[in-house]
């Protein structure tokens, strides 16, 4: 294995595959940066260029161009309020923050940081793995979904800053809105009000532009003295503090991955959700959980861990049967089939240095783009000085254009500007804008998986020795919230409550 | 004031990704698409064998016609959206789409909610591929053959696995417990079809049912058995020992057995809006031709796994309004796949 990781890691640095990653992740670092542009169009993009190519350049250029795309991202997230990609969102929810008190190079330090060791953490397993690859995602069945769903959910407290009652309503409605669009299981359109555009349900990505990116650049508009910006200039100085806390803050790093991995692996569950469990367990386990959503550094380094590392994860099913688990992996796994490549077995055995090719271009293309994002580092932060009545304009044609672009849908920029608006009410009376998204997303996997596992086993799956488990899990990260909360001092509540400390 | 030209720049850079430039319209009269440019609709996300087939065509398609051909993906209503979009659309050549067939003539014969248009109004421009259904289960399953399937060893009706109704592999696993009488039933809810064929590989769900080009790699991989071919098995090494549907079903339901067969193989073809200009259409129609006909156009989509089997308009407009007429138990069939 050792020899063939390092014939992978010649083939990757040959000088056609080393040309073809950096083209990759120069690419990347536009798309990622710019808000809503997501990296699946992106790939479909550059697939034909990649038609005649040998597996490894083409790997180099599509799997570089896509990894880079969620470091790059980080500075959306954290210069503007706006996730750059909706896998990227929970970055938002503390860098925003720090850049608002000027600490936006600590900001971008630790989310560098966190993003690489999480892409290296990632891929790390992807190859540990590799030989029980196959029986290890075939173990997970639709009961097991269901039961994560619901671990997820138990998220939503921690997830709801001070007010686990706002928090619950917020979920509630997320859950709520997941019942729009066709019933999976009887095809019958529900809430669509005869508009074919809701059958597909209510995209994410627009939710997420609108909801956490619009409605910040809207804070930014109404407040005419730009109360809520920083004035003068951004530290840059503190990216080595930043990197310096990703080290300090080892331990949660690893536990970000590793859940960014575990839900990365599992077809069904999507990457959108992997960032707020872990930012959830962040704060769950911080010892003041209170600053999370005012800047917490731990959450900016969950969120970066977690963004690269589910990516590993993502690729275990779709190498190891051809089962992609997002749009994005399953552009990719058009590239594997035009390049003559058989997912499955054989990428084990015969095809193994491809396999192992894309560790490495993982690890260099996640390494190259950090390095270009510390030199880039202080002229993208001179962006955030420009005036508001300049930059707010040209950003929310940028969230149009990515609401736009997801579907080539008109009605999903509509979507965008109702999210948007409750976006602003929610920032305005304090209730929290994640949990909904949380429902928003796990109300679909709930719904799908409880009635598949109905369908296939009836009752029988409740008493799963793995359901149990995991339920279990959840209930009991419920309890302990509830526990917490009710012992919390009182006093807690009396802090003044600033803008930065608006309920995330 | 350095951010606005970098602003600005990027904000041209995502119009021309998303599509919105557009070259200078050529004069109202003349059906040449020259300097044009050519919407292809995708009605399905990127990634997958739709998109794949259309990132190949444009480019040589623009070529033939000397426009610019983009591929735009229309994901909605499983194609249903984008295929009322396209029924409205100006009919000027600027505006076409890559249909899934079985689903575009499914729909329309069973009225699923949702059609809006005349499935013979279209202007068939060709058929871009056919390719049979394949019914597959795991190689580590207790099923080997389809006798298997057939005797039923199993106390437990057989399953398959689907997404929803509506879908190509849901109406398959309905025609296939109607004309041969299978103790079976379709487990529905499955995000994708992929996600289905993982329910196979893991034993929970017996069978399922695709096209064979998504199934190629399952089945080299050998995690998976084929069982059962829907359509003809010509040319496919690894269908050899695979009975044909046609030829295994009673006596009185080869009708029905014809008229899904005929289905499933009308594969993917592109079309334009209602009314092109017939001058117009054959331009188009030609251009197709030249670009999928060409030796060495057909050995890279073979190459790349993307096989062409081409057809002229006109015999896919003829096929479809054949379909059109299929015999009421058939339409029956079809209305229950599609929940109506």
């Amino acid at each position: 294995m050792l020899e063939q990781l390092g014939s992978a890691l010649q083939q990757v640095v040959a000088p056609d595959s080393l040309a073809m990653l950096l083209l990759g992740v120069a690419i990347g670092f536009v798309v990622g940066i710019l808000p809503g542009l997501g990296g699946a169009v992106t790939l479909a993009l550059l697939i034909p260029i990649t038609f005649g190519m040998d597996p490894v350049p083409a790997f180099s250029l599509l799997l570089g161009m896509y990894v880079v795309c969620a470091v790059a991202g980080d500075f959306t997230s954290v210069l503007f309020g706006i996730p750059g990609e909706a896998s990227a969102a929970a970055m938002v929810l503390d860098g925003f923050p720090l850049n608002k008190k000027g600490q936006a190079g600590r900001a971008l330090g630790a989310a560098l940081a966190s993003s690489v060791i999480g892409a290296v953490f990632g891929v790390a397993v992807l190859t540990a793995l590799i030989p029980v690859l196959s029986p290890l995602v075939l173990m997970i069945g639709p009961p097991e979904l269901f039961a994560i769903g619901l671990l997820g959910l138990a998220f939503v407290a921690s997830l709801s800053g001070k007010n686990m009652f706002k928090g619950s309503i917020m979920a509630a409605l997320g859950v709520l809105l997941s019942l729009v669009g066709l019933d999976p299981n009887t095809g019958i359109p529900r809430y669509t009000f005869g508009s074919l555009e809701l059958w597909e349900g209510i995209g994410i990505v627009p939710v997420v532009v609108g909801l956490l990116g619009g409605a910040e650049l809207l804070q930014i508009m109404l407040d005419k003295d730009n109360r809520t910006r920083h004035h003068g200039r951004p530290k840059v100085g503190g990216i080595r503090t930043g990197v310096l806390e990703t080290a300090k803050h080892w331990f949660l790093v690893v536990r970000a991955s590793a859940i960014g991995v575990a839900v990365g692996i599992v077809p069904g569950l999507g990457g959108s959700m992997a960032q707020f469990i872990a930012y959830g367990h962040a704060k769950q386990t911080s010892k003041k959980p209170e600053r999370f959503g005012r800047g917490a550094i731990e959450g900016v380094i969950a969120s970066g861990a977690t963004s690269t590392a589910k990516d590993g994860g993502a690729l275990v099913p779709t190498i190891a049967f051809g089962v992609p688990s997002s749009v994005s992996m399953a552009v990719l796994l058009g590239a594997f089939v035009i390049l003559g490549l058989d997912p499955g077995p054989s990428m084990l055995t015969d095809d193994l240095d491809v396999t192992l090719s894309m560790v490495w271009i993982v690890v260099l293309a996640t390494v190259a783009a950090a390095a270009l994002g510390y030199v880039l580092l202080r002229p993208l932060t001179h962006l955030t000085r420009v005036k508001g009545r300049v930059l707010v304009p040209s950003l929310i044609l940028l969230l149009t254009l990515g609401a736009y672009s997801e579907s080539n849908s008109f009605a999903n920029v509509l979507v965008m500007l109702l999210f948007l608006a409750v976006g602003v009410v929610a920032i305005r009376w304090d209730w929290p804008r994640v949990p909904l998204l949380l429902g928003l997303v796990l109300g679909a996997i709930l719904e799908r998986y409880f009635i598949l596992s109905h369908s296939i086993y009836d009752w029988e799956w409740l008493g799963r020795p793995s359901v149990i488990a995991i339920i279990a899990v959840a209930l009991l990260l419920v309890v302990s919230q509830i526990l917490r909360a009710l012992r919390k001092p009182r006093t807690a509540v009396d802090t003044p409550r600033t803008k930065e400390g608006a309920a995330v | 004031m350095r951010l606005l030209p970098a602003l600005a720049a990027g904000a041209a850079a995502m119009l021309a990704l998303t599509g919105c430039a557009n070259a200078s319209a050529g004069d109202g009269n003349t059906v040449s698409l020259a300097g044009r440019t050519i919407e292809l609709i995708v009605p399905f996300a990127p990634g997958g064998g739709y998109d794949s087939y259309a990132r190949q065509l444009a480019p040589k398609l623009g070529e033939e016609l000397d426009a610019t051909v983009i591929v735009v993906n229309k994901p909605g209503a499983g194609g249903v959206l984008a295929t009322n979009e396209l029924s409205k659309a100006e009919p000027d050549g600027t505006t076409l789409a890559l249909f899934n067939m079985p689903g575009h003539i499914g729909s329309a014969l069973a009225g699923a909610p949702g059609v809006q248009y005349d499935v013979n109004s279209f202007s068939y421009i060709g058929r871009l591929s056919s390719e049979p259904d394949v019914v597959l289960t795991s190689e580590k399953g207790a099923i080997d053959t389809w006798s298997d399937v057939m005797k039923e060893k199993d106390q437990d009706p057989t399953r398959f696995a689907a997404t929803g109704p509506g879908s190509n592999e849901y109406m398959d696993g309905v025609v296939l417990h109607s004309l041969l009488g299978l103790d079976s039933k379709v487990i529905t809810g499955y995000s994708t079809s992929n996600e289905a064929y993982l329910g196979v590989l893991s034993g929970v769900v017996d069978l399922h049912s695709r096209s064979y080009g998504s199934q190629e790699s399952a089945l080299k991989s050998g995690d998976a058995v084929p069982l059962l071919t829907i359509g003809s098995k010509q040319g496919k090494k690894l269908l050899a020992d695979t009975p044909v549907l046609a030829d295994i079903v009673p006596p009185e339901k080869a009708e029905l057995a014809r008229s899904h067969t005929a289905l499933v193989e009308s594969g993917r073809a592109i079309a334009g809006p209602p009314g092109m200009k017939p001058e117009q259409l054959e331009l188009v129609r030609d251009a197709f031709r030249k670009v999928v006909t060409d030796p060495e156009y057909a050995a890279a989509a073979e190459e790349s796994r993307r096989p062409i089997s081409f057809a002229t308009g006109q015999e896919v407009a003829d096929n479809v309004a054949a379909l059109m007429r299929s015999p009421k138990a058939y339409v029956d069939l079809l209305e229950e796949a599609y929940g109506v």
